[in-house]
């Protein structure tokens, strides 16, 4: 059931236009994450959809209703800031009971406490508690009053990457518990392929590509997502019908391309390092780094005019060794440039 | 270490003469003039406080919050009222409700309004002139305060159901409340300063008192014990504002973001621009077009030649004062800063500082007594006394713009100075001086801006005959000779702004 959608959506900040005839539709329950670089608009969405912001065209629909014409505050839109916006004045208890006046708040308190795994702290003052404390106190106060959305911008960029990812596991948790439609502006890749039900890539203030995180990283629909969302050899290349040219060596592939000149895509799963140099592409190594649990490899074609890396297994090569691959045909993707 | 005992000497005499007062002058005073000196010091306090920060907070929230024209003129326009002080806005609105003022000529020509007498010359009027020139010590700390919170926290506030009546009151105002009690508590102190508003219109408060127990009564055990109320009040108005100071929140976001402005349409906009335009009217221009129009009136009755003497008898104390306060504040800076003794430094500086905020008659007391046990037949205390008061009393206005010159420059210039042979000393006047040549500039203009305008010091200890700007224009108002007061309150004003001008940019940078 389609809880929120954007339509038709124009922003901009004086000459700038931040957000382009920008549309996208969240399902009700879905945990929805918001992608890009920096300026691409992210945050502009989540203000305009909470009314921090007004739209200079557009429309935007709560559960089917316009919510453009209401004030922020009669929206029911839970919002949690980038720097969580605790009022360091009040206890945490009156940070959470802040928009709720309805009778029963030591009831929807001690809900709240223990959903967010807070009792005990309702006295202490927002700077007397951890960081993860905090931030399960800025979402206790968002979902106080039971809204129809959650937008977080950025919620994790304040936390430091040693409790980071406990804290992400604990907030999306209650959020998944509660069942409500959120929307998450992060700037970080992994946050969104953790967290979300389904991304929204965005970038100068277009949709570029909106899927489930799985979808994203196996069909990413140009080179932008591609390299946004996990490794891949990315090769320019030439073609005469199903014959592949490159600077590497020569392949056929399945499919057609649509223009002479394009970029062929392939995650390093689907790639085999062939000790016999029998493979699709060879190269030679020029650039060895250790990465972790991979070695990532610079390999270099033979006329030195084009270079690419690869992420590897750990792997005995070494600098100014040949190197031969082999490439999964059905999983090579095409990007027309 | 012994400038610091130095400038708090005259405040520690009025404390150990307290002690030795005996209790029949205490019972004296508590049974006569005590309760009305109490009655009226609380009520004028309590009055301008309300006045000013009604004033004060409700403008700094406008020029922070909305976008509206002449926004960025009204925002600095807003401080200009600083530079009157109060006793001269008094005089001013005096004049221009008395008798033969031009509000009272309007009221006798209206029929219907004939009989309407508007009386300012009492503690209703000195609340009012007083809160005029005042409230922009709270515009400016909360106007700061305002601009420095996080935007997320009044969006917060927004989305969580709050009016932007209950933004403010549930978010805003508390969280910029220490701020906004800084100011206040420079108001307080301002007030119980006054001594030309309160004396000229005629009610008497703890400062009167000292004046007429010391300089009618030559009673000097009650001018130390009302001397030594005037400062407990003050100390306790300190020990709340570092109370409330101590326990600041602040929202230390990297995240913030600048507080956008609402740009203001329809009848908002008028409201606010009205009540602007009305706060700087009543407190500035007003008063400045009756001292202008004064001096059209005196201009040619105005001894011109005298006049310049008295700006020469300022600008020589100004002068004077200046350089004792600058010499003893750089050596004090520097030594400090080659102790690095933190805790000692900031103690003793904070104790050097005090004399600002203390009355100006409290430290004149302070001072007469001090002369007093040296020479016993004292009849008048000269000129050196005057700059010892002013010096304790304007102390701080000079140290704290050299104290943040020495800041800005780094410890390793220090130690490249001994590296390559200079003394301590040597350092200090190739290295540090020449860099902190604008701080000391500064510095020389506040306090003659300060000393233009003190009054309770120069009253008490000024030798006879002898008048700075802001005696000669008091003489005059209190001698029924109020136009031939502006030209000096017009100087006064004049120079006010530079320090003002300086303020705002400071302010402004950061």
């Amino acid at each position: 059931m389609k809880a929120l959608s954007l339509e038709n959506i124009n922003k901009s900040y004086g000459r700038t236009q931040v957000l382009k005839n920008f549309d996208l539709e969240v399902i009700g329950g879905e945990i929805t994450a918001l992608t890009g670089e920096s300026g691409s608009g992210k945050s502009t969405i989540l203000r305009l959809i909470a009314g921090l912001e007004e739209l200079n065209s557009g429309s935007i629909k709560l559960a089917d209703q316009s919510i453009d014409q209401i004030s922020p505050r009669k929206r029911k839109i839970g919002f949690v800031f980038q720097d969580l916006a605790l009022f360091p004045h009040l206890t945490v208890k009156k940070n959470i009971l802040f928009g709720f006046h309805d009778k029963n708040k030591e009831e929807r308190l001690s809900e709240l406490l223990q959903l967010t795994d807070l009792a005990g702290l309702e006295k202490r003052y927002p700077h007397e508690i951890s960081g993860g404390q905090q931030q399960r106190v800025a979402l206790a106060r968002a979902l106080a009053s039971s809204p129809e959305l959650l937008l977080m911008d950025e919620p994790f960029s304040s936390l430091d990457e040693r409790i980071k990812s406990k804290v992400r596991t604990e907030i999306l948790a209650i959020i998944k518990r509660l069942g409500i439609t959120t929307i998450i502006v992060t700037h970080h890749p992994a946050d969104a392929f953790a967290i979300a039900d389904k991304i929204a890539i965005l970038s100068e203030g277009k949709l570029l590509q909106y899927d489930s995180p799985s979808n994203i990283y196996k069909h990413p629909k140009n080179k932008y997502v591609s390299e946004l969302f996990g490794s891949g050899i990315l090769i320019p290349a030439t073609s005469h019908e199903k014959l592949v040219s490159t600077s590497f060596g020569q392949f056929e592939i399945n499919q057609t391309t649509l223009s002479n000149n394009f970029t062929i895509f392939i995650r390093p799963e689907s790639v085999r390092i062939m000790k016999d140099l029998s493979g699709d592409i060879n190269g030679k190594i020029i650039q060895k780094s250790f990465n972790g649990p991979h070695d990532l490899l610079s390999i270099q074609d033979e006329k030195k005019e084009c270079s690419f890396k690869f992420e590897t297994e750990r792997t005995h090569l070494k600098v100014g060794d040949n190197i031969s691959l082999k490439l999964d045909k059905n999983k090579i993707i095409v990007f027309n440039d | 270490m012994i400038g610091s005992f130095l400038l708090i000497g005259p405040l520690a005499m009025v404390l150990t003469k307290t002690v030795g007062i005996n209790f029949h002058n205490i019972s004296t005073l508590s049974n006569t003039v005590l309760p009305s000196y109490i009655a009226n010091t609380l009520w004028i306090s309590g009055g301008v406080i309300v006045l000013s920060l009604f004033l004060g907070v409700s403008c700094a929230w406008a020029v922070t919050m909305y976008q509206f024209p002449f926004r960025k003129q009204l925002e600095w326009l807003l401080i200009l009222p600083l530079a009157i002080p109060s006793f001269i806005n008094g005089i001013a609105y005096a004049g221009l409700t008395d008798y033969a003022g031009p509000i009272r000529i309007a009221l006798r020509a209206t029929p219907w309004l004939n009989d309407v007498y508007i009386d300012i010359m009492n503690a209703w009027g000195a609340i009012f002139v007083m809160s005029l020139v005042l409230y922009p010590y709270v515009y400016l700390t909360s106007r700061s305060a305002f601009a420095n919170q996080s935007s997320q926290l009044l969006e917060a506030s927004k989305l969580l159901g709050a009016s932007e009546l209950q933004s403010f009151y549930k978010v805003a105002f508390p969280l910029a409340w220490p701020a906004i009690f800084s100011g206040l508590s420079l108001v307080i102190m301002e007030v119980l300063n006054d001594y030309g508003t309160v004396k000229y219109f005629g009610i008497p408060t703890f400062t009167t008192g000292i004046f007429k127990s010391w300089l009618s009564l030559g009673d000097m055990p009650s001018a130390i014990f009302l001397a030594f109320i005037l400062l407990s009040l003050v100390v306790i108005i300190l020990s709340i504002e570092w109370w409330i100071t101590r326990k600041r929140i602040t929202s230390n976001s990297s995240f913030s973001r600048r507080i956008h402005k609402e740009k203001l349409v329809g009848p908002k906009k008028y409201i606010v621009l009205t009540f602007i335009f009305g706060v700087l009217t009543f407190a500035f221009i007003v008063p400045l077009f009756q001292l202008l129009w004064w001096l059209n009136l005196s201009f040619h009755n105005t001894d011109w030649s005298k006049f310049l003497i008295i700006i020469g008898n300022t600008l020589k104390l100004s002068l004077y004062s200046s350089i004792l306060i600058i010499v003893l504040g750089v050596f004090m800076a520097y030594a400090f800063r080659i102790i690095k003794k933190q805790k000692l430094i900031s103690s003793l500086s904070k104790l050097s500082s005090l004399g600002y905020a203390m009355p100006g008659a409290v430290v004149a007391i302070g001072i007469i007594a001090t002369i007093l046990l040296i020479n016993s037949e004292l009849i008048y205390a000269g000129i050196y006394a005057l700059l010892f008061g002013y010096t304790v009393r304007f102390f701080a206005v000079g140290y704290n713009p050299i104290v943040a010159g020495f800041k800005k420059n780094s410890s390793s210039l220090d130690d490249a100075a001994v590296t390559l042979g200079l003394t301590r000393l040597g350092s200090l006047f190739s290295v540090h001086l020449p860099l902190i040549k604008r701080s000391l500039l500064v510095s020389l203009i506040l306090i003659f801006v300060d000393i233009s305008k003190e009054l309770p010091i120069t009253l008490i200890l000024r030798p006879f005959n002898f008048n700075t700007l802001s005696t000669n224009a008091y003489q005059f108002a209190t001698d029924e000779m109020a136009p031939e007061s502006s030209a000096a309150s017009l100087f006064i004003i004049l120079v006010g702004i530079i320090p003002i001008y300086i303020l705002n940019r400071s302010m402004r940078s950061k």
